[in-house]
C-alpha cells in the first residue's frame, strides 16, 4: 500500500463515519461506517466494528460488521465476523471466518442462484 | 508514538479520540477530537471540541479547545471557541473570536 490518505493509530477510537478519496489503514479502533473508493486496510492489533464500504479491503484484524468492496482479502491473522459482498475473495492459512459470503457473480447459463 | 492522520480528502462526521499524534488535514464533524499531540494543518477542519497536550492550528477550529500544555493559533490559522490552556500563542495574523483562559497564580 503507498502512503495512506489516512491512518488511524493503535492509541485512537473513531466513532462514526469515515468518508473520503484515499487510502485508509486502521491500526486502533474503528466503530461505526467507513465509505472510501481505495484501499482500507485493518492491522493486527487493530479492531473495525462497521459497514465498510471500499475498493479493496484487506483484514489483518478483527472485523465485525459488513464488507462491500470489489476484492477483500483476509490475512493469516484476520478475523471477520459478519457479512461480506465481494467480487473476489482470498483467505490466507491461518485466517478466521465466521459470516456469510455473497459474491457478484455472472452464472454459467442454465445454472440457477441458490 | 503511534500517529493518527486524516487526510485533506477525508472527514470524519464522528469522534476521534485517543493517546496518539493527531494531524488532521481533512475535516472532523463531531463532538470531540482528542489526541496527545494534535495538529490541525492548513486545509484541515475542525467543528468539534479539542482535547489534547497540546494544540496546533494552522487550520479552522470551530469548538472548545482544553490542552494541559500549550495551545497555539499559527498566522494562517482560525478560531472559534474558548481556550484553555496554561500556554496560549496567537500568532500575529491569526483569527481569533472566544475567551482565553491561561489561570493565575
Amino acid at each position: 500500500m503507498a502512503e495512506p490518505e489516512g491512518s488511524i493509530g493503535a492509541k485512537t477510537v473513531v466513532r462514526g463515519t469515515l468518508k473520503g478519496t484515499g487510502a485508509v489503514k486502521v491500526s486502533g479502533q474503528l466503530e461505526g461506517r467507513v465509505e472510501i473508493d481505495d484501499a482500507f486496510e485493518v492491522n493486527s492489533e487493530a479492531q473495525v466494528d462497521a459497514e465498510v464500504h471500499a475498493k479493496s479491503v484487506r483484514l489483518e484484524g478483527c472485523c465485525r460488521g459488513s464488507v462491500h468492496a470489489q476484492r477483500l482479502i483476509l490475512g493469516a491473522g484476520g478475523f471477520m465476523a459478519g457479512e461480506a459482498v465481494v467480487e473476489e475473495f482470498q483467505v490466507e492459512e491461518g485466517a478466521r471466518w465466521g459470516g456469510r459470503l455473497r459474491m457478484k457473480l455472472d452464472l454459467p447459463s442454465g445454472v440457477e442462484s441458490a | 508514538m503511534s500517529k493518527t492522520f486524516i487526510g485533506p480528502s477525508l472527514t470524519v462526521e464522528g469522534d476521534v479520540e485517543g493517546e496518539d499524534e493527531l494531524v488532521i488535514a481533512g475535516t472532523v464533524r463531531g463532538a470531540r477530537v482528542q489526541g496527545k499531540e494534535v495538529l490541525v494543518e492548513k486545509g484541515g477542519q475542525v467543528e468539534a471540541s479539542v482535547e489534547a497536550d497540546s494544540l496546533r492550528v494552522s487550520g479552522r477550529v470551530q469548538g472548545n479547545a482544553n490542552a494541559r500544555a500549550r495551545v497555539e493559533l499559527a498566522a494562517e490559522g482560525q478560531m472559534e471557541g474558548d481556550v484553555r490552556a496554561p500556554r496560549v500563542v496567537l500568532a500575529d495574523g491569526a483569527r481569533f473570536k472566544g475567551h482565553i483562559e491561561t489561570g493565575i497564580e
